[in-house]
C-alpha cells in the first residue's frame, strides 16, 4: 500500500459524524498540445553539458504535450483527497501519478497537505504544466530552464497560510520533505535521491501587484558513475580532503527566487530571478532572470520579454590538487610519478568540466495568445537566443493549444 | 417590520428616484438574510479569490459565480475582482490544479444564484439591484475596488 492510500484509510477511519454521506468526487483536468524547433542546436547549446531546456544533443524538436486528470473526494467538510494523473509525449504517453495528497482546512487561514506534491519556487513553478494558466508558451526559459529540474515533485508535508495583513492579502508555505527521481546532469543522466528538502515561499498582493520570495534547500545524493570512480580513486590514494570534492553523497543545494508582477489596466508587466547552487561541486550553479510586458485585448494577448541564463561551475577540485602538488618536490630531471600524473590529470578534467558547466544565453522572446473559447487558449512564440561565448544565435519556435475542463 | 423588509423598502424607494434605472441595473452583493455582519469589497473579493473561506462572522462560505458568457460575470469581475473573465479563468486554473483552492461554484442564471443564498447560508453572490428581494440581504458597495 503506497503513501496516499495509508493516508487515506487513516482519513477514512477518522471521519467525524458530520462526514456527507455520498463522498463526491470532482474531476477537472488540463492539457496542452505543444510543439519547438530550435533552428540550430549547436549555436545555442554549443560546447557545454547544460541544453537549453529540452534540448539536448540529439534532437532539436521537442514535444512537450502533456494531458492531466484530477479528481479530488471529498471526504468532509474540511477533508479532501486529490490526485493528478498526468500523461506526457515525452514519457511516451506513459500516466504517472504525479501528484496525491490530502488536504485538511485547519481553519480558515491554514491548510495543511500531505503526500505527493510539487515545490513552488518561482512565479510559475508548481503551475508550470498548467499551460492554460499563463499567458506564454512556457514561462520564461532564462528563468524557468535554469532551475533544476531535479526540483520536481516531493513526498512532503505542506503547510499553506494566508490572510489579509492590513491592506495585502500574505501568503506563507512550508513544505519539508524527501524524494528520488533522475535527470541529467554532467552530461549524464543520473538517479538522485533528496534526503531532507524544505522549502518556504512567501508572497504579498495588492491592487494587482504580486511579490513573491521563495527559498528552497535539499541534501542530495547522486550516483554519478564517472565522479564516483574519482572519488573512490583519491580515497585510495590518500587524498581525502580532495576526495570531497567528488563525493556527492551529502551536497548541499539550495534555490533562491524571485518573482513580481503588476497589472496596470490592460498591461501586465512581470519580472522574474532564480538562481540554482550545488555548494561547491562540479554541478553547474545556474542563475537566470526575466523581464516581459504584456499587452491584453479582448481575446488575444501579446507579450515581448528579455531575459538571461548564466551557469559557473567551481574549480575548488583543482585550486586543492594544485596546491596540493605545490609542495611536492621532485629531482631535476626526474620523471613524474604516475600519481602525480594522475593528479595533473585530474586538474585538466576539472577544468575541461568546468568549461562545459558554463554557459551564457541571452534570450528574447515575442508572442501571443489567442482565447478560442472560454477553456482554450492558442499560442505563438519566437525565441531568439545568443550564445554570449560564440556570438553565435538560434531562433526557437513554438506553438500550443491549452485547454482546462 | 424585520430589518431585511426594511432595507428592501428603502431599496424600492430609492429606485424610483429620477435617473434610478441606471442604479437598478448595479451589481450588488448578496448573501443569507440571517449574516447580518458588515461586509466589505476586501470581504468579497477575497472570497471570491479563494484567499478566505469564511464570511466576518466566522462561518465558512462557498462564492457562486453566473457562468460564462453571460454580461454579469464580466460586469461582476470587472468590479469586484479587478481581472477580465479571461483573466479570472488563468488564476482559477492556477489555484485549482496545484491545490490552493478551488474556484466558485457556478450558476446558470443570476436567479438561480438569488434562489441558491436564500436558501442556504453558506452561500454569497451577486444580483441586479432591480432584481434584490427581502429573500437575501443585499449588499451595496459605492466602489467596489479596493
Amino acid at each position: 500500500m503506497n503513501l496516499f492510500s495509508r493516508l487515506l484509510a487513516i482519513a477514512a477511519l477518522g471521519l467525524p459524524a458530520t462526514a456527507h454521506a455520498a463522498p463526491t468526487i470532482d474531476w477537472n483536468g488540463y492539457g496542452s498540445f505543444l510543439w519547438s524547433r530550435l533552428d540550430d542546436l549547436a549555436a545555442v547549446n554549443g560546447d557545454t553539458d547544460l541544453p537549453y531546456g529540452e534540448f539536448g544533443d540529439l534532437s532539436n524538436t521537442s514535444n512537450e504535450s502533456r494531458l492531466a486528470l484530477q479528481g479530488e473526494l471529498q471526504l468532509n467538510d474540511r477533508l479532501s483527497g486529490v490526485v493528478q494523473l498526468v500523461s506526457r509525449a515525452e514519457n511516451d504517453h506513459n500516466v504517472d501519478l504525479e501528484w496525491a495528497y490530502l488536504r485538511w482546512q485547519v481553519n480558515a487561514d491554514l491548510t495543511l497537505r500531505a503526500g505527493k506534491l510539487r515545490r513552488n519556487a518561482s512565479l510559475h513553478t508548481d503551475s508550470y504544466d498548467i499551460g492554460y494558466s499563463y499567458t506564454g508558451v512556457r514561462p520564461p526559459t532564462s528563468v524557468y530552464f535554469s532551475i533544476s529540474p531535479i526540483y520536481e515533485g516531493l513526498n512532503a508535508v505542506d503547510l499553506y497560510y494566508q490572510s489579509a495583513l492590513g491592506q495585502y492579502d500574505f501568503s506563507a508555505q512550508l513544505y519539508a520533505g524527501s524524494g528520488e527521481g533522475n535527470a541529467e546532469m554532467l552530461g549524464v543522466r543520473t538517479d538522485y535521491e533528496e534526503r531532507l528538502a524544505a522549502g518556504l515561499t512567501l508572497a504579498l498582493e495588492r491592487d494587482g501587484t504580486t511579490l513573491q520570495f521563495s527559498h528552497l534547500r535539499s541534501d542530495l545524493d547522486i550516483q554519478h558513475p564517472d565522479l564516483d570512480a574519482a572519488y573512490q580513486g583519491l580515497i585510495q590514494m590518500g587524498f581525502d580532503d580532495i576526495a570531497r570534492h567528488y563525493d556527492f553523497s551529502d551536497i548541499d543545494s539550495r534555490i533562491f527566487a524571485l518573482g513580481a508582477s503588476k497589472r496596470l489596466d490592460s498591461w501586465e508587466l512581470s519580472a522574474e530571478l532564480a538562481h540554482s547552487d550545488f555548494r561547491d561541486t562540479l554541478i553547474p550553479s545556474i542563475k537566470g532572470w526575466n523581464l516581459t510586458a504584456t499587452k491584453h485585448f479582448e481575446r488575444m494577448s501579446l507579450y515581448a520579454g528579455y531575459g538571461e541564463q548564466s551557469s559557473d561551475v567551481s574549480t575548488r577540485a583543482a585550486d586543492d590538487i594544485e596546491t596540493l602538488l605545490s609542495g611536492i618536490t621532485l629531482p631535476p630531471g626526474a620523471p613524474l610519478p604516475p600519481i602525480v600524473q594522475q593528479l595533473y590529470a585530474m586538474i585538466n578534467a576539472v577544468r575541461e568540466q568546468a568549461d562545459r558547466g558554463r554557459i551564457n544565453r541571452y534570450i528574447a522572446r515575442v508572442g501571443g495568445r489567442y482565447e478560442l473559447d472560454q477553456q482554450t487558449a492558442m499560442k505563438l512564440e519566437v525565441e531568439h537566443i545568443q550564445n554570449q561565448a560564440s556570438g553565435k544565435t538560434g531562433m526557437l519556435y513554438s506553438v500550443s493549444v491549452d485547454f482546462v475542463f | 417590520m424585520d430589518i431585511s423588509k426594511l432595507r428592501s423598502l428603502i431599496l424600492a424607494a430609492v429606485l424610483a428616484l429620477p435617473g434610478a434605472p441606471a442604479l437598478a441595473d448595479t451589481l450588488a452583493i448578496i448573501v443569507h438574510p440571517s449574516m447580518q455582519n458588515e461586509l466589505s469589497a476586501d470581504d468579497v473579493r477575497r472570497i471570491y479569490l479563494g484567499k478566505s473561506s469564511q464570511l466576518p462572522n466566522g462561518d465558512a462560505v462557498t462564492p457562486l459565480i453566473v457562468r460564462q458568457p453571460d454580461p454579469a460575470h464580466t460586469e461582476f469581475a470587472q468590479q469586484f475582482l479587478q481581472r477580465s473573465p479571461r483573466q479570472l479563468n488563468t488564476y482559477w486554473a492556477k489555484r485549482l490544479f496545484t491545490g490552493k483552492s478551488r474556484p466558485p461554484v457556478p450558476v446558470q442564471s443570476l436567479r438561480e444564484m438569488k434562489a441558491k443564498v436564500a436558501g442556504n447560508k453558506a452561500f454569497i453572490g451577486y444580483v441586479r439591484l432591480s432584481d434584490a428581494d427581502p429573500s437575501v440581504r443585499t449588499v451595496v458597495f459605492s466602489t467596489p475596488s479596493s
